[in-house]
């Protein structure tokens, strides 16, 4: 045992300090091991999966379910529209004069192919590198090359819901130096919306290459800047550098920053989505071959500038889909915005709910779980990429809706077969490898007549007072 | 119609109205604008239905409107002064609604949002607003 005495004056910490001490004159390190004194003992342990933060759930791909058709190559895939019927048929007496001879009428459109394409990069260190468990939570060829088909079905959610000319936006004319303010996104129509309510980037991402096109010529606009934020008030995004373009101009993807020719953007490239088949000559008067203002049997009935939603409106314009054509309506289809207006028309009628609803009242409807309401027994689908504003009345049975695929999706293959393929030639050359993967496909619908379209709806939503 | 076929289309409202075919948007300035198409001003007709004019029992193309064309037939052919209807909010004449659908009461339930128009999977940066504003 250490003695120790007191010599002189001393304060009374001292004396702790010393009781701290080990019998070997050692100070003790404190509780002992832990995780804060052993630390670098300790390894981490790593989970096996990677947690999903990306949308990976396609709403309106999995609405729009149209019968698939091959696609026999050539120039493309002639049809023939049956526009009129013979009209000779009349009553006629005995030894009367018979009508004159009449005949079918039809005139032939024609359908081509759209492509989409995706492409990917990889050093071959992070290829390598990333190979086993212990170095990477998953490899990034895996990663990669799956994700990236769902990154084409995400753009595809966008092409579904426009009309095939893969506009982002228009130009808005308080656009000034490099903030592009955008109105009518997916080239539908905002006007007589506040621009701070259009939400004009909503399809445009960060990083993406834009470029503007001429809508009276389908020219290209010089300047093809980047995409640097994609701003929160909904209006604008900033790009690279001022773009100088004109008010009115449509706003495309382009595949690059250095583009100066529209075949490089993806103006009229996209698949024709829900805008250009539900349609009255609105976004497509030249409906595959067929004119739309000719023959408004192709086009869909379209109610412009619609204003308030109401009961009364809906079972009109399925009677009038009816009357045209006996058209049924079996899908409702629009954004979750108008469903919220739908769902506040169906207020007033919840409060007749029966005895044991009322005993235990239920505030939500099937749409808080995200289940489709029903009109009529007909399912109203919330789809996120819908056009503001706007409600598609479809009949899915005989709108007859096809998808002619000449590819429906896979990666482009080198002479060998090989999926990855050298990164570059001579001076450009470097150990990288590069994947591609397209899809080439387009979509009709053979009866658009059928189906019909509510655009311009406002919030106002009509409710009907019932007698108290 | 032939190939070229083109009308004069009146704006009788006092501001600028817009339609949009084949994809195009269109502006016309209060007044005749001549030798538009005649597919472009039968849509500007079309989509720019005097709100409450639509009988919600009859044909349905047949409604007033903010644009007339000249020597078209009525009611397609008048082109004369006509204001917007801020009172009806729709383009069926509610009063012609038959039953309990004419006493009706008008709710809001809001427009989309920009967490709607955005899908929800985008981070609301303030900092690139912030620096914009700056900017300018």
């Amino acid at each position: 045992m250490r003695h120790f005495f007191f010599t002189g004056l001393r304060r009374s910490g001292n004396v702790l300090v010393l009781l701290t001490q080990s019998p070997d004159g050692l100070f003790f390190a404190g509780p002992g091991s832990d995780s804060a004194t052993e630390d670098g003992l300790l390894k981490n342990t790593y989970e096996d999966i990677i947690a999903e933060g990306v949308l990976k759930k396609f709403q309106l791909r999995d609405a729009f379910k149209p019968k698939d058709s091959p696609w026999d190559g050539g120039r493309g895939k002639e049809w023939s529209a049956h526009v009129e019927r013979n009209n000779s048929p009349m009553a006629v007496g005995s030894d009367s004069a018979i009508p004159v001879a009449d005949n079918q009428k039809y005139i032939t459109g024609f359908i081509t192919q759209k492509k989409i394409m995706a492409r990917w990069r990889v050093t071959n260190e992070q290829l390598e590198d990333t190979q086993s468990k212990e170095g990477a939570y998953r490899s990034t060829r895996s990663e990669n090359m799956e994700r990236l088909i769902d990154d084409i079905s995400y753009r595809e959610e966008f092409y579904l819901s426009c009309d095939g000319r893969g506009v982002f936006a228009i130009v808005d004319a308080t656009t000034s130096g490099a903030t592009l303010e955008l109105n009518s996104p997916g080239n539908v129509s905002s006007t007589g919306v506040a621009i701070t309510s259009a939400f004009g980037n909503r399809f445009i991402k960060r990083g993406m290459a834009l470029a503007a096109i001429n809508p009276a010529n389908g020219t290209i606009r010089t300047n093809t800047p980047r995409v640097t934020a994609v701003n929160s008030d909904g209006t604008d995004v900033t790009v690279s550098a001022a773009p100088s373009w004109t008010t009115g101009d449509y706003v495309v993807q382009a595949a690059n920053t250095a583009v100066t020719d529209s075949v490089d953007t993806a103006y009229e490239k996209a698949p024709w989505g829900i805008t250009a088949l539900i349609d009255d000559g609105t976004y497509r008067q030249n409906y595959f071959g067929v004119d739309r203002a000719l023959y408004p049997n192709y086009g869909s009935y379209v109610s412009a500038n619609t204003g308030s939603l109401s009961f009364d409106l809906l079972q009109r314009v399925s009677d009038i889909v009816n009357q045209r054509l006996d058209g049924e309506i079996n899908q409702i289809w629009s954004h979750h915005s108008v469903r919220r207006v739908y769902i506040l028309l169906t207020q007033a009628d919840r409060r007749y709910a029966d005895e044991s609803s009322r005993r235990n009242p239920d505030g939500g409807t099937a749409a808080f779980q995200q289940g489709d309401l029903t009109m009529g027994a007909v399912a109203y689908k919330a789809i996120r990429t819908m056009p503001l504003r706007s409600m598609f009345l479809v009949d899915t049975t005989g709108g007859d809706f096809v998808r002619y695929t000449s590819e429906k999706g896979k990666w482009v293959s080198g002479t060998s077969g090989e999926i990855l393929v050298r990164d570059g030639t001579g001076q450009n050359a470097r150990h990288a490898w590069e994947a591609w993967y397209y899809k080439r496909y387009n979509l009709f619908c053979r009866n658009p007549g059928k189906c019909a379209r509510l655009d311009g709806l406002t919030g106002m939503t009509f409710v009907v007072v019932r007698g108290e | 119609m032939q190939f070229g076929d083109t009308v004069a289309l009146v704006n009788r409202s006092s501001k600028a109205l817009s339609a949009q075919w084949d994809g195009a948007h269109y502006h016309f300035e209060p007044g005749e604008t001549p030798n538009v198409p005649v597919a472009i001003a039968v849509a500007a007709v079309k989509q720019n239905p005097l709100l409450g004019s639509e009988d919600p029992l009859g044909d349905p193309n047949i409604f007033q409107s903010l644009f007339g064309i000249k020597g078209a037939r009525d009611p397609f052919g008048d082109c004369s002064p006509l204001e917007q209807n801020t009172e009806a909010g729709e383009r069926i004449d509610r009063k012609k609604v038959m039953g309990l659908g004419r006493k009706v009461k008008a709710m809001n339930a809001g427009g989309p949002t920009h967490f709607d128009a955005r899908m929800g999977t985008e981070v609301v940066n303030l900092q690139d607003d912030a620096e914009q504003a700056s900017r300018s």
